[in-house]
């Protein structure tokens, strides 16, 4: 889940090298910290969060086959 | 040529999801790109009410929107469904536009997606005797196809 949400974030910046993907396990959930570039930050939320819920969307379709709750943050 | 087929097994793969591309089919007219996936695990390619092929489809959009020159709108597409219903909705236009001509009024379609109002006015958009026109909120937004001379 880590790298996909990492490949996923790195498609959509400018500044790929600077995206990184924390990742704090729970025993039912897995929250994701992604960081990006300050000017990126944009880029992985959109227009009104359309990206970012995207990207919630991909990522917990993924957790479902592993049977966890998977959360999303942007973190700046 | 972008390499989307190859950016979207990456994607299925580090999800976990047993999907694949099968084939591009571009429908150059209307610029439009349909990528058919297959796979195992189309119910959670799909998700609930396509919220996860959507979200995908909004992802490659906007990574490969990025440079201009071969512009074309992906379609991400299962078993073929949009672009049945691509061909299913250009009958539809052709067939209303007629009948807006011959009883010489306007003919107001049901509410539609984005994707399927655009189909429409893409449609009619050379169509002399025609013109269409969107109304309404989403989601209950609704083409009319209007006779020029009326």
């Amino acid at each position: 889940m880590k790298e996909l949400l990492e490949t996923l974030a790195k498609a959509l910046v400018d500044k790929p090298e600077e995206v990184n993907v924390s990742v704090v396990e729970g025993d039912k959930s897995v929250i994701l910290q992604l960081h990006v570039a300050q000017d990126d930050i944009g880029k992985v939320i959109g227009k009104q969060g359309r990206i970012a819920k995207a990207l919630r969307v991909i990522v917990k379709a993924s957790a479902t086959k592993s049977g966890k709750k998977a959360i999303v943050e942007i973190v700046d | 040529m972008l390499d989307i087929s190859g950016t979207l097994d990456k994607i299925f793969e580090e999800m976990g999801i047993n999907a694949k591309v099968k084939s591009i089919n571009s429908v150059d007219k209307d610029n439009l790109m349909f990528v058919n996936i297959d796979g195992e695990d189309m119910g959670l390619i799909i998700g609930n009410r396509g919220q996860t092929l959507n979200a995908l489809q909004l992802i490659i959009n906007i990574i490969f929107g990025k440079n201009p020159e071969e512009r074309k709108q992906v379609i991400l597409d299962v078993d073929e469904y949009k672009q049945k219903k691509r061909q299913k909705l250009e009958d539809l236009a052709e067939k209303m536009a007629k009948e807006a001509v011959e009883k010489n009024k306007p003919v107001v379609l049901r509410p539609m997606s984005s994707f399927e109002r655009k189909i429409i006015h893409l449609t009619l958009q050379n169509n002399e005797a025609v013109e269409t026109i969107s109304s309404g909120e989403e989601p209950f937004r609704k083409v009319s196809i209007i006779p020029k001379n009326m």
